[in-house]
């Protein structure tokens, strides 16, 4: 395979890891949401605190997330760019929830999400994740409201 | 101004890597009051015409959903790690 043949299809098998890990989210499959993350899997989440280490905070953390939803939770990616190399690959897209809070509140947001991989074993493995929303500098609020 | 790089990583082979690390950032104020956070920080790179450029940057600090403000008094080491049992 020509090492352009071999980038298209490293690309395609990372897209098909980040369409898996949609429906996941969307039908609040713990297992599926955390299925291409490596044990030491490092995530800068969005909220507190500054960092996790391991999929099992990622699970933690997704489970305390999706018990905060009533309901099905609306989940989608916009202006994904895949760039890869031969064991090292990164990922960046603009990522939207749409849910019922429990407390019957709509939630409604973006926010900024860069997932990085390592090829290990053969397999595009997701090694960190970085999710955030910016903050106003004059007011220090975080920023929740933003649309692309 | 103040901005120390902790913690690096970063992986490459080729012509594609990324990198991650926390920041302690920030500097003194008029007031003479310094002002220093942790931020987190990730970078994707390309290597162009033999040049790594960096294509991608992420920088941020996370905020509390209770009260809405972002943080800026968190300390690395509370990393939240569960360890295998």
């Amino acid at each position: 395979m020509t090492a352009q043949g071999r980038r298209a299809n490293d690309e395609a098998r990372i897209r098909a890891l980040i369409d898996d890990q949609a429906k996941a989210i969307r039908a609040k499959d713990i297992d599926g949401s955390v299925s291409s993350y490596a044990p030491d899997v490092l995530l800068f989440d969005v909220i507190n605190p500054l960092q996790h280490v391991g999929s099992e905070a990622a699970r933690k953390r997704l489970a305390e997330w999706f018990s905060s939803f009533r309901g099905p939770i609306d989940y989608e990616l916009r202006d994904l760019s895949i760039t890869t190399g031969d064991d090292a690959a990164f990922a960046h897209s603009l990522n939207r929830v749409s849910a019922t809070t429990t407390d019957g509140r709509k939630l409604d947001m973006w926010w900024r999400a860069t997932v990085c991989y390592r090829k290990l074993d053969g397999e595009w493995t997701v090694t960190h994740v970085h999710a955030s929303v910016p903050f106003d500098v004059a007011s220090g609020q975080a920023s929740l409201d933003l649309k692309p | 101004m103040i901005c120390e790089v902790h913690d690096l990583d970063i992986a490459t082979r080729d012509d594609v890597a990324f990198c991650h690390y926390l920041s302690r950032c920030g500097g003194t104020g008029a007031d003479g009051e310094e002002k220093v956070g942790w931020m987190r920080a990730t970078v994707g790179f390309r290597r162009i015409s033999g040049k790594w450029l960096v294509v991608h940057e992420h920088f941020s600090a996370p905020f509390d959903p209770e009260s809405g403000k972002a943080l800026f008094d968190l300390e690395p080491q509370n990393t939240g790690r569960i360890e295998a049992a």
